[in-house]
């Protein structure tokens, strides 16, 4: 088991023009043994770059990165151990099924060597006797068992269709028995259903063999529900490292809080002006905590909007506009006095129509203010 | 604990890179980038003893003495016959060929395995064939030359030429009748294969267009074919013209080692290489070796300018 | 209705054409099998009067043809073995490989890629003699073992493996090297096989460099050899034996390009759309 340390890493390029591309900015993460983590963040956050220091592909400019306690800065990618699954799988296309998860065993200088003393091991306790040959089909066996694919291991890669063959992919990363393990967007080239079933299997087997996994992504519904943990980049910047909920619920700053959920957040301009937030002119609540006066921006989610049915005087006062319904999700979009839109789900007890007048109000600790920097002043 | 990062690398950089290239590289410089220099050297030093190295003075009298001689200028002549003549007429029937066999395609495969076979034939095979068929008296062309009533051809024949300036030159354009036809015979298979490689490339997709257009065939070809055609009539062309000006076993097997029939002693056949190859065969004459150096720089000299002369002239007609 | 006539006229153009390469062939092959007399009728017959295989034999004897083939097949496997070697190395770099001076590296072989042969021979013949290699196989291999054109066969069709590919491949524990063995060589194998057969029929037919290294007839190949026999212009040509060593000569090429045609068209066409 093995855990990654990401200290202060740093990844310039130089780019077309000879200027300095910083893609990575002094990121320090410390990705637990056994864990299951994703990188997140839209294109060109620096997530794949970090994917692909920690795999060796490319250099580090600045920092270091730890396996265990091992430094691992300047080592060769085929030195690493590190097993890698990739978007377009990478299957070798002159080999079949099972030469291709077969591969890294039998081709593999330093790996041929790892498996030849568990060979010797594995026969000294059974009192067995099996060829190295026999060995390495074991072991190919079991890894194709684990995601399935036992039945298919004569064909050839095109012969497969992509679920199968990423499936393979995740089975030639794991027959070397990699003490960490890097998945590089691989379910973006899956249909929808076959993503979510393919995730699930990824989660499965990552519990099972408690591999050390980082899983780069830029769908934040995958990550929400099968990460550990998740960090949110932002060019090449960590914004945000800790629980999918935690993270979900506590976004430490707007960009955080809008790059996750779906509906995305409501962002409601207002004001505070003596410590209460104004909403378009009117005072709407008082501020847990003091703050200069200044223009700010409201962010609060979807599902923690509820029609105040008490209607003792409207705290949030916005007119229906439309009623759409998406699969089973009914989702309400209203206007505020000031034209702001928010949006909220309908609840189906009291549902509401187009042009009427609901008063809204927010759930327990979920009104975020963010200020116009995008930094977030205080939630509560 | 920290160690010191130089300019970063990606990952297939490789410091071990050299040793892939170093077999190549040492065949290269000895066989080639040498050679290439010390030809240029030796052509300026007059008189050059093989043996020895020695050699009477820088001088580039060489280019003069060659340029003056009358064997030089029949080879000159004779090679410009091939690239001028022999390459196009050879293009424009490959053309034609290639189009045909583009149009057909049950047997395009095994028509053009046919077509392609003088490419794999011998080249001094191939000339003692078409030297007998060619034979005054037992050669095949003569046999049906008179089949259909005509008067058989002395095609190859030195009867007569040295004292007669008419006979000379009848005899020489028999001569170079035979080694046209050869020379066809030879340039269409290579010239149809590359053609219909360029053909089968051209997107259906603009054939189509043309149909439903209402497009004539003459049209199409004029206006499609041709010109997505270009890049490959391009290559043909300056590939097929610089083969040409290098051509030697051909002329050698066909005519002998005397370049011509018996009884001619100009060395009616001669080519540029041939005049190469003849001044490097006695070798141990002062001066032969530096000739034939001279004579070298002199051929590389008339391709380059005559290829740059092509690629300028065709640029604008070449479409990619 | 003119669709069906044009296709007739083209396909009996086609066979036509077809014919007219093909005489030379048959002349070729009949002339070997007439007897001595029938060689020399005039005018002479089109199918020989009574097949004499005999020719053959007599060929063999008038001359070391044995041994001719014998040095074309050791010259050829040595240039096809180092050649092909030599061109998979440089390709798999240029191709694949980041190093110091690529750019300039590779467009020098471009350039040679345009130098002729002929301005080549002169010193290399000189190198040769200075060396004592004169009448040695190695004077016949080594200056055919660089070819610029079949690198840049090979590291055109070696860049159209996916980047993603070698990536996965070093992840997987594989040095370069191993890369180039157990990935980069299985997809690219028909291009091999293109370049080694062009270079086996560049020895078989190729006449200028061995006639001017090999002056000892033991030493001949088989172009150089077969001129020597039948010098044009030398007395009396016993055509019937000229020819039978001429179809000796060219069948073995023949039937090596029946049997890989495939990847001798496709790699002639390959290097031909590249341009």
């Amino acid at each position: 088991m093995m855990q990654v340390r990401l200290e202060n890493v740093t990844k310039e390029f130089v780019g077309k023009r000879k200027e300095t591309v910083v893609a990575v900015e002094n990121l320090d993460v410390e990705i637990q043994s056994g864990k299951l983590v994703g990188f997140l963040g839209p294109s060109g956050c620096g997530k794949t770059t970090t994917l692909y220091m920690i795999a060796g592909i490319h250099t580090l400019s600045k920092g270091n990165i730890w396996f265990g306690d091992r430094q691992v800065n300047t080592l060769a990618p085929e030195k690493r151990g590190v097993g890698m699954v990739f978007q377009n799988y990478a299957l070798y296309p002159h080999l079949s099924v099972f030469d291709n998860i077969a591969f890294p065993i039998v081709n593999s200088k330093d790996i041929k060597k790892q498996f030849q003393k568990e060979l010797v091991e594995y026969n000294k306790e059974k009192k067995s006797n099996i060829s190295f040959k026999k060995f390495v089909e074991m072991q190919v066996f079991s890894a194709a068992d684990l995601v399935e694919i036992r039945d298919y291991l004569d064909r050839k890669p095109s012969e497969l269709s992509g679920g199968q063959q990423q499936r393979v992919a995740i089975a030639r990363a794991l027959v070397k028995k990699p003490k960490i393990l890097l998945l590089d967007e691989p379910l973006s080239n899956l249909d929808a259903r076959l993503r979510l079933q393919t995730r699930d299997e990824i989660r499965k087997i990552q519990i099972k063999t408690g591999i050390t996994t980082i899983f780069v992504t830029h769908d934040q519904e995958e990550s929400l529900t099968i990460c550990d943990q998740i960090v949110i980049m932002r060019d090449g910047i960590l914004q945000q490292f800790g629980e999918p909920q935690t993270v979900f619920d506590y976004p430490v700053n707007q960009f955080v809080a809008e790059f996750l959920g779906t509906p995305p957040i409501n962002i409601i301009d207002a004001r505070i002006k003596n410590n209460v937030i104004q909403l378009a002119g009117e005072d709407w609540r008082e501020l847990p905590e003091p703050l200069d006066d200044q223009p700010v921006r409201l962010g609060i989610r979807a599902e923690s909007l509820r029609i105040d049915h008490s209607r003792k005087f409207c705290e949030l006062c916005a007119t229906v506009i439309e009623v759409s319904k998406l699969g089973g999700v009914i989702t309400v979009v209203a206007q505020l006095k000031d034209g702001g839109i928010v949006k909220f789900f309908q609840d189906l007890a009291n549902p509401v129509a187009v042009s009427d007048k609901v008063s809204l109000s927010v759930v327990k600790n979920a009104t975020m203010v963010f200020n116009m920097e995008g930094g977030k002043l205080v939630q509560w | 604990m920290v160690k010191k990062r130089k300019q970063q690398k990606g990952l297939a950089y490789s410091r071990t890179a050299f040793l892939y290239l170093l077999p190549a590289f040492v065949l290269m410089a000895i066989f080639i980038l040498y050679p290439m220099l010390n030809t240029i050297i030796v052509s300026s030093k007059y008189d050059y003893r093989f043996l020895t190295g020695e050699f009477a003075e820088f001088s580039f009298k060489h280019y003069v003495e060659i340029i003056k001689d009358p064997i030089f200028r029949r080879a000159c002549l004779n090679t410009v016959f091939m690239v001028f003549v022999c390459v196009p007429a050879s293009m424009l029937s490959a053309l034609l060929v290639a189009l045909g066999l583009q149009s057909i395609k049950k047997f395009r495969n095994f028509l053009a395995t046919l077509y392609y076979l003088p490419q794999v034939t011998n080249v001094i095979a191939a000339g003692f064939v078409f030297a007998l068929i060619f034979n005054n008296n037992f050669g095949l062309l003569n046999m049906l030359l008179e089949r259909l009533g005509f008067e058989p051809v002395a095609w190859i024949s030195g009867v007569g030429i040295s004292g007669s300036q008419v006979l000379y030159n009848k005899s020489y354009m028999r001569c170079l009748f035979v080694l046209f036809t050869y020379s066809m015979w030879q340039g269409l298979s290579l010239k149809v294969i590359l053609f219909l490689g360029g053909l089968s490339s051209i997107n259906p997709q603009y054939y189509q267009a043309a149909r439903i257009d209402g497009t004539s065939k003459w049209n199409v070809f004029r206006k499609i074919t041709l010109p997505l055609l270009s890049p490959t009539t391009l290559y043909v062309y300056v590939t097929s013209s610089i083969t040409a000006f290098k051509s030697y076993s051909a002329v050698v097997a066909l005519f002998g080692d005397s370049y011509g029939p018996a009884g001619d002693n100009t060395k009616m056949m001669i080519t540029l290489v041939g005049y190469i190859m003849d001044q490097l065969g006695d070798y141990l004459k002062p001066g032969a070796v530096s000739m034939a150096s001279t004579a070298a720089v002199m051929l590389l000299f008339i391709i380059m300018v005559l290829t740059a002369l092509q690629l300028k002239i065709t640029h604008r007609r070449v479409h990619y | 209705m003119k669709e069906r006539i044009f296709k007739l006229g083209t396909v009996i153009f086609l066979i036509l054409v077809v014919l007219l390469v093909l005489i030379p062939f048959y002349w070729m092959i009949a002339t070997a099998l007439k007897s001595e007399a029938e060689a020399l009728r005039t005018p002479p017959t089109i199918i020989p009067v009574a097949m004499q295989f005999r020719n053959f034999i007599t060929a063999l004897e008038l001359a070391p043809f044995l041994k001719y083939f014998f040095n074309t097949v050791i010259v050829s496997f040595f240039v096809v073995l180092i050649s092909t070697t030599v061109s998979v190395l440089a390709a798999f770099a240029f191709s694949r490989l980041e190093f110091a001076g690529k750019t300039f590296l590779f467009s020098v072989v471009l350039t040679t890629m345009m130098v002729p042969q002929e301005m080549l021979i002169i010193t290399n013949f000189a190198t040769i003699a200075h060396w004592g290699w004169m009448n040695s196989y190695q004077a016949l291999i080594f200056p055919f073992c660089v070819n610029a054109f079949h690198i840049y066969l090979l590291r055109q069709n070696m860049m159209q493996i996916p980047n993603e590919l070698y990536i996965a491949a070093r992840i997987d524990g594989l040095s370069n090297f191993r890369f180039l063995i157990k990935v980069v060589f299985p997809q690219v194998k028909s291009s091999i096989y293109t370049v080694m057969l062009l270079s086996l029929i560049w020895i078989w037919n190729t006449y200028a460099w061995p006639n001017l290294v090999t002056t000892q007839d033991s030493m001949r190949l088989v172009s150089n050899g077969l001129k020597n026999v039948f010098t044009q212009n030398a007395g009396v040509i016993q055509y019937e034996l000229q020819m039978a060593s001429a179809t000796m000569v060219t069948i073995p090429l023949v039937i090596v390009f029946i049997c890989f045609r495939k990847y001798i068209l496709s790699g002639v066409v390959k290097g031909g759309i590249k341009g």
